[in-house]
């Protein structure tokens, strides 16, 4: 049979400075069901939440729309540790839309990541310098240690490692 | 100019009358990986799932891959996310468990567009369940309770030392050590007594009673609640707060202040795996000036889950405000006690006690 598609999705999260002081990612999704869009405005370096905007272009039921007034509970909030548990525990209530939650997550996640970039794009291009890199990454903050493969017991990236 | 950029594209195709084959790429400007899977349509149950790097950044990234066939099996449910970071992402990679949450999740949609119903079971059974409450019977595993060591083997002999912050399981989900285990280790290290501060659980005041009794050693029920400006540990806490959710620091502020209670600031500059608040440019002033210090009695300067930069910049933000500092492990498991706790400069008989003493300012953060 041709192997036609059921179903698509397509997801761009993106993350922009617009100043010393403020930072925005936004989330867009398309697939068959659901078009929409989240994006958050958040202050440098506090990581604070300040605007929060949404919106649905498509979608086979109203739910979503209906629940895009409910992401402004999450103003305020800092983008940082615990935050994913914070903003579903706040937006849960408010947005009946679990995709409109997903996506202000990943445009949290996609400035935190933006941030990793900054700090991975320091890491030497040789192979033995990134592992004493990474090493020195593991020693500094020990929450590294055992968080994925790479630095789990018996990577040479947390060899010697002392906790 | 755009600092970055993430793209998922999935795809869901028929591999047979039976098979849907879902096909997964993520790309951004560290990662590039790919993922197969299949899933059987009667039952919604992955039966295959592979994985391939593209791009990654570390020399060992390539390990994680040997994780990915542990979602084989599972059944595609609602919100898989937690789940899937759990079984794949904690030990092999958390970018393979997302692109996989969002696979799992497209091939929900695509299995909805298509009228499959929902399947009738949807059980994981390698992961431990949530549980509520304290440990169902304490004196099980635990025979008598010895004396606890003496004053004098201790490192701060005349004063009492308490571990401010420590969880347990399963009160704790996050947690690995049940109470007693805990209590056990803390009597062995010479600690005066902790406190339980497990996430959002309200210990109630008679199980803590009959813990401190049996084990002859000073237990007080605590709390650390979950706010919008992040978790606060609550002495005082007469009741619980009845599934509010995620409650706001200000409203938390107004309940403990009319019960007479006592908050402190936990962790508050608890940054990222990669970089602290320092590297982003905080400074003790700006920091100082969020409204969250305001509202507390306390800051918990000496954490034992984060790093020392990160301790330090709590103690710098403390200092300038001048508000009083705490010590405790945070401690998940027995191996983590014995880092941080709290000195006060007496014996502390109960929670109204230890809330006195609070409030008197008898007390310091120290290293143990």
């Amino acid at each position: 049979m041709p192997q036609l598609l059921v179903f698509s999705r397509s997801r761009r999260t993106s993350v922009e400075v617009l100043d010393s002081q403020t930072i925005r990612s936004v989330c867009r999704v398309q697939d068959n069901a659901l078009e929409a869009w989240v994006n958050v405005t958040a202050t440098l370096p506090d990581l604070e939440i300040t605007h929060i905007q949404g919106g649905v272009e498509r979608e086979a039921e109203t739910r979503c729309q209906d629940s895009v007034g409910g992401l402004q509970k999450a103003l305020g909030v800092r983008i940082g540790a615990g935050m994913t548990e914070i903003v579903e525990g706040l937006l849960s209530e408010a947005a009946t839309c679990q995709e409109l939650i997903f996506m202000l997550e990943e445009c949290c996640q996609g400035i935190i990541l933006s941030l990793t970039r900054d700090v991975l794009a320091k890491a030497p291009p040789d192979v033995e310098g990134k592992r004493a890199f990474f090493a020195k990454m593991v020693q500094k903050n020990t929450r590294l240690y055992n968080r994925c493969a790479a630095f789990a017991p018996g990577s040479s990236l947390v060899a010697g490692v002392s906790l | 100019m755009l600092k970055f950029a993430r793209n998922k594209l999935v795809t869901v195709y028929y591999g047979s009358p039976e098979v849907l084959m879902v096909q997964g790429v993520l790309e951004d400007d560290m990662y590039g990986l790919e993922m197969d899977a299949q899933v059987r349509i009667a039952d919604r149950r992955l039966i295959s799932v592979t994985g391939k790097w593209h791009r990654y950044t570390t020399p060992e990234c390539p390990r994680a891959l040997g994780f990915i066939p542990k979602a084989e099996g599972l059944v595609i449910t609602e919100n898989m996310g937690p789940q899937l970071q759990k079984l794949i992402g904690r030990e092999g990679c958390r970018h393979y468990a997302t692109l996989l949450t969002e696979m799992c999740d497209t091939a929900r949609a695509a299995l909805q567009s298509l009228n499959v119903p929902a399947a009738a079971s949807e059980t994981d059974s390698t992961l431990r369940p949530a549980a509520e409450g304290p440990a169902a019977n304490p004196k099980a595993t635990f025979q008598a309770a010895p004396d606890p060591p003496s004053a004098s083997s201790k490192k701060f002999p005349n004063e009492f030392v308490l571990d401010l912050h420590v969880h347990t399981f399963p009160a704790s989900p996050c947690a690995t050590s049940q109470v007693e285990d805990i209590i056990q280790q803390a009597r062995a290290i010479g600690l005066d007594g902790i406190c339980l501060t497990d996430h959002n659980h309200f210990w109630p005041p008679a199980a803590v009673a009959e813990l401190r009794q049996t084990y002859n050693f000073p237990i007080f029920a605590a709390n650390e609640i979950t706010t919008d400006q992040g978790h606060i540990l609550v002495f005082g806490l007469e009741r619980p707060l009845n599934g509010q959710g995620i409650i706001k620091l200000a409203d938390l502020r107004e309940r403990i202040t009319a019960s007479g209670g006592f908050m402190i600031g936990a962790h508050p500059f608890r940054g990222f795996l990669t970089f602290g608040v320092g590297e982003l440019g905080l400074t003790v002033e700006k920091a100082a000036a969020r409204d969250m210090f305001s509202m507390l009695d306390a800051v918990e300067v000496l954490n034992g889950k984060v790093t020392a930069a990160e301790n330090q910049f709590a103690a710098k933000v403390a200092r300038h405000l001048n508000l009083p500092t705490t010590g405790g492990s945070d401690a998940h498991a027995i191996s983590e006690l014995g880092c941080y706790a709290t000195a006060f400069k007496g014996p502390i008989a109960d929670e109204r006690h230890l809330v006195e003493n609070f409030k008197a300012g008898n007390y310091r953060a120290v290293v143990l």
